[in-house]
């Protein structure tokens, strides 16, 4: 009898092992696992002397509706440029550069915080951020559905960017170089 | 016979505790201490011997110029812990006699040594005293750069402060006790912001003033607060009480590796193309139940009161035996929910997606 309950208490044990062994990792994973665990850190700084890893942006606060969306106004932010989003709803692209794009949820679509009631949840209105290099050559953002058979999914825009990386270059304390590019281009100074 | 079985269990249950790959796991708190707190170091692992040791950097650099790290404490043995017997679990502690100064970044490394040769160390890098650039994301477990990285960021919501620093060590454990993740926790950064946000009603996100500094890096922005009020996704942006585990681990989830909820019906349903853990019709879910390891009478259809879904998912929604609730399913709050099999499936995917590079890839399947 006591046999019994310890072979049931072993096999609640594994089972759940057992039964995921197909999708676990491997041996050849493991070690990568553990290289990662191991490997050097570096993410907010660099070493003096070494190539920068963040660049100037300009982030832009947007704002979806279900006619499309509307810049609200920029900031510059110092960062990593951005990569995509594990829901890659719509795709932006800067428009007069190539290569700069990547792919973000849709801010109007929400989860619900648990199973208690049957409702699905698409917002009226949702504000969010959307980035592109700080660049006079980029002219034009852009923001499409990445896909066209997903109804909720918000119907996105495009617009000008000048201006807005203009304004947001009044506002820094400190000036940049490309400030100035970017001023002439839009007809300022 | 009864001593054999009570041993065999013995040794199943030590190793889970421990670590199910083997691995040194190394904490630390508080975990960005202020100028006055002294830090501690911890590391747990089956060895002979662990060691704990950590490197200090100085940031430097206007808000607007590039940030640089500057070595000023080289690598510095802080304790070694050896029980001089045979291996066994060994938990080493030691906290520092001072807080480390401001705009400090500790780099700080645990190493579990077996048999005489090292045989695993954990490293990654943590802010330590003011930190010198106020609107950036501050790093509490630092392991690189974010495009290989899975990224979270926290931000107090209508919660102190102080407190909330006191509670990160605690979140980022909630994490680490769900495998793969913690199999595969080198490939995640944590953050948070020390501006706050606030989150007053259902799906209402306020965002600190320097949100944008924030979402640029991240892929799940967590708004922890100390309220009732209802929980929302609003990807990347999750909310959840600050001591909710199973609420935190499941929005993150939705963020970090698209999963999708198993439960019904008060969100978007959107069955992945590769690595799914719900599907469109039930012959797509049966023809994936033996790749997952389950029987195809497992495929559920997705239901609630009279509201019927055409999605179906085959992760338990209950407890079978020795199965356990998904932790996407209807019963995610129950305490012993795990990530099914279709979830565990999907997680796997996304981090080896990280390890070749880039963990957000577009399109995501081939």
């Amino acid at each position: 009898m006591f046999e019994k309950k310890l072979i049931a208490i072993l096999a609640a044990l594994l089972l759940p092992y057992c039964a995921t062994k197909p999708i676990a990792p491997t041996e050849e994973e493991r070690l990568a696992a553990e290289a990662n665990a191991t490997a050097s850190t570096s993410a907010v700084a660099v070493p003096a002397g070494q190539t920068p890893i963040r660049i100037p942006l300009l982030a832009i606060e947007v704002e979806f509706t279900a006619e499309g969306v509307k810049p609200l106004g920029a900031k510059i932010v110092h960062a990593a440029p951005r990569a995509n989003s594990a829901f890659g709803d719509l795709r932006v692209q800067a428009g007069g550069v190539d290569g700069w794009g990547y792919t973000m949820a849709d801010p109007r679509l929400v989860k619900g915080g648990g199973p208690d009631d049957a409702r699905a949840i698409v917002l009226e209105s949702a504000r969010t951020h959307v980035y592109v290099p700080l660049l006079a050559a980029v002219t034009e953002l852009s923001i499409q559905p990445a896909t066209t058979d997903d109804p909720d999914v918000s119907r996105g825009g495009r617009f000008d960017v000048l201006a807005l990386a203009a304004a947001a270059c009044a506002q820094m304390r400190m000036e940049l170089p490309v400030c100035r590019q970017i001023a002439e281009r839009s007809g300022g100074e | 016979m009864r001593m054999v079985w009570l041993g065999i269990l013995l040794i199943i249950s030590t190793t889970a505790v421990a670590d199910s790959s083997g691995s040194v796991i190394a904490r630390h708190w508080p975990m960005h201490p202020s100028n006055t707190q002294a830090v501690t170091f911890e590391a747990t692992a089956v060895a002979d011997r662990i060691i704990l040791s950590y490197e200090r950097f100085l940031l430097s650099g206007g808000p607007d110029s590039t940030h640089m790290q500057i070595p000023v404490e080289a690598k510095t043995i802080v304790k070694t812990c050896d029980p001089k017997g045979s291996t066994t679990i060994i938990t080493c502690t030691y906290m520092m006699p001072v807080a480390f100064p401001a705009s400090s970044l500790i780099t700080y490394t645990a190493t579990a040594v077996h048999r005489g040769a090292v045989s695993t160390r954990e490293t990654y890098s943590f802010a330590a005293g003011d930190y010198p650039w106020p609107d950036d994301p501050i790093p509490i477990r630092l392991k690189g750069d974010t495009k290989s990285k899975l990224d979270t960021v926290f931000i107090p919501a209508d919660i102190d402060v102080a407190l909330f620093r006191s509670q990160l060590d605690e979140v980022i454990d909630f994490y680490f006790r769900y495998e793969p993740l913690r199999f595969w926790r080198g490939l995640h950064n944590f953050w948070y912001s020390g501006q706050e946000g606030k989150y007053p009603a259902y799906c209402q996100f306020e965002n600190p003033a320097n949100y944008a500094n924030l979402h640029v890096i991240a892929d799940a922005v967590a708004f922890l607060h100390q309220s009732d009020v209802r929980n929302c996704t609003n990807i990347p942006r999750m909310s959840s009480k600050i001591d909710s585990e199973k609420t935190i681990v499941h929005e993150n989830s939705h963020s970090m590796y698209r999963l999708q909820d198993e439960y019904c019906c008060n969100t978007n349903y959107k069955p992945q193309a590769c690595a799914p853990n719900i599907y469109a019709s039930l012959a797509a879910c049966q023809a994936d139940a033996q790749a997952l390891g389950y029987p195809p009478s497992y495929c559920t259809q997705l239901t609630y009161e009279t509201t019927i879904k055409e999605i179906w998912r085959i992760d338990p929604g209950n407890s079978h035996g020795p199965e356990r609730p998904c932790i996407m399913g209807p019963n995610e709050n129950n305490q012993s929910s795990v990530f099914g099999a279709a979830c565990l499936r999907r997680l796997n995917w996304r981090y080896r997606k990280c390890l070749a590079g880039e963990c957000m890839t577009d399109p995501e399947c081939p």
